[in-house]
């Protein structure tokens, strides 16, 4: 009995569409830049095209990133997971699977980013809105989603319960890096000032509707998204279950 | 399929120690023996749930099972759980090829309900049928009948034989009702300190220990010279004891035919409990005239 990687997919994207969390999880991302939008419209402010991609960001990588991780915290907390664990291919399988899952969701958001931001500018929101900026804030998205997600896996993998992994999660993408940046912005050692600008930690969570990172940064983020799906395969493949 | 030299530690404490055992399909084998015995970790490394142990299982890896409570979506329907669970294995869920088994079982007219409002033996008799999902050649149940009323359990048992004879899937099952396990096993092992420490057969085997009685030694000693009925376990000036699943009525017929005197008869059957408590508290309890 080999588990579907296509089947499971498709079975679990129509789950997150009928039970609404894909919606909740848009308008999640959608809300604030829109009222970022609007007041950019209608106010006199100094805000431009990329505050609204931040606001876009704000929530919007935080539902991204818990989305897919529904169906771990699902499968582990209920203990079904043991119903799938009953061959190493299959354990493969289902990290495969729900990684398709993880991007299947950060291409919707990319996807329904990029419309937005589209949609405004096209409405009179001022700023450059360029091809470069475009292709960065996806490729953001994407490393970001699969990275928070995979580390997650990771946190549930070792028997953390959801609460802790959502409330871990959240303040990685709300709270520490802002921490992050103020520290950054008192410290005047060059070393550590690159260090923490280097941090996926810092970096995706603070750029990533920004601007498109360096090529320094896409290595380390490329790197780090290896090392943590190498692990999440091989912690699956022991886990007992 | 079959176990070769299963040993299985846990922090350094041996749970299955160089254990071996096979079983066939058709066939409905019983696994008994005390808490910690290492039964729900063999049942696990059959199922491939565990992945680390050393040793081999060969065979056809199909399998079904039923382990420790059943692993369902409290907030989704029975029929959601037939459906998701034989899809996401590339196969669609055939309702009317289920639904003798689920009528028989009870759950046909609730497969629409929640889970949450299932009781426990439903939960279980739910298990059971996702166990036989994806067409598996072996099933493999841990206290299949946990939470079950005596006329439910009798249902799921008598089905479960059904599925042994008729569908050909092999069943190794464990519980710690002995009377579930003798009802419908046609082997049963004894599982203790990690490894199988006897094997019983009962529906083929109707084993029972007859003490016979007679009235003087020399009619003794004419009937132990002429029976061939069994092993004798034991003989006295006037008594024997002899092992034997030949019915009343033929050694009475040579009774008869040897003119003996024979004053008292007992037979006392070989039940499942009555060798578990001899294996493993080393005294019979339930003898049944």
């Amino acid at each position: 009995m080999t588990l579907s990687i296509n089947k499971y997919v498709v079975y679990n994207l129509k789950e997150l569409l009928k039970n609404g969390y894909l919606v909740v999880g848009l308008l999640g991302a959608c809300v604030p830049a829109i009222i970022m939008a609007y007041f950019i419209l209608n106010k006199s402010t100094p805000f431009t095209i990329k505050h609204v991609s931040n606001f876009y960001c704000m929530l919007g990588m935080l539902t991204a990133v818990l989305l897919p991780l529904y169906f771990i915290n699902r499968d582990y907390s209920t203990k079904t997971i043991s119903l799938i664990n009953n061959s190493a291919q299959n354990r493969r399988n289902y990290v495969f699977a729900n990684g398709i899952i993880a991007l299947s969701v950060s291409l919707l958001y990319t996807m329904t980013g990029i419309v937005l931001l589209l949609v405004t500018k096209t409405l009179g929101v001022s700023g450059d809105l360029n091809l470069s900026f475009l292709v960065g804030f996806s490729v953001n998205v994407f490393l970001l989603v699969m990275t928070y997600f995979l580390f997650g896996y990771l946190l549930f993998l070792y028997g953390v319960r959801s609460g802790a992994v959502y409330g871990i999660l959240t303040a990685l993408l709300l709270f520490f890096p802002n921490a992050l940046a103020n520290i950054h912005g008192m410290i005047h050692n060059e070393f550590l000032s690159e260090l923490i600008e280097n941090f996926p930690g810092y970096f995706y969570p603070i750029m990533v509707g920004s601007n498109p990172l360096s090529p320094l940064q896409y290595s380390i983020g490329c790197l780090t998204l290896i090392v943590l799906f190498v692990v999440v395969l091989k912690k699956s493949e022991k886990i007992e279950g | 399929m079959l176990l070769n030299s299963i040993t299985k530690k846990y922090s350094g404490s041996v749970v299955l120690n160089d254990l071996s055992l096979d079983f066939n399909k058709g066939e409905i084998v019983g696994l008994i023996g005390r808490n910690g015995a290492g039964k729900s970790t063999l049942m696990k490394i059959i199922t491939q749930t565990i992945q680390t142990y050393d040793g081999s299982v060969a065979g056809n890896h199909q399998v079904g099972y039923l382990i420790e409570e059943p692993k369902l979506f409290s907030n989704k329907t029975g029929l959601f759980h037939l459906t998701y669970f034989s899809g996401i294995y590339g196969n669609t869920f055939n309702l009317n090829e289920y639904e003798g088994l689920l009528q028989n079982l009870q759950l046909f007219d609730v497969l629409n309900k929640k889970v949450k409002e299932y009781s426990l033996g439903m939960r279980q008799k739910l298990g059971i049928v996702m166990s036989l999902l994806n067409y598996p050649s072996y099933i493999v149940l841990d206290e299949p009948t946990n939470g079950m009323d005596v006329e439910t359990s009798f249902e799921v048992l008598r089905e479960l034989r059904r599925m042994a004879d008729e569908w050909g899937v092999g069943i190794l099952i464990s519980s710690h009702k002995l009377e579930d396990i003798e009802a419908i096993c046609d082997r049963v092992l004894f599982l203790k300190d990690g490894v199988v420490a006897d094997e019983q057969q009962f529906i083929k085997n109707k084993q029972r220990t007859l003490t016979l009685v007679f009235e003087n030694s020399v009619d003794l000693a004419a009937f132990a010279s002429n029976q061939h009925f069994g092993s004798v376990i034991h003989s006295g000036d006037r008594d024997i004891q002899i092992e034997t699943a030949v019915e009343n009525a033929e050694i009475f017929k040579l009774v008869n035919q040897l003119g003996v005197r024979l004053i008292d008869f007992t037979a006392e059957k070989k039940t499942l409990r009555s060798v578990y408590m001899n294996k493993f508290r080393g005294e019979y309890h339930d003898t049944q005239y």
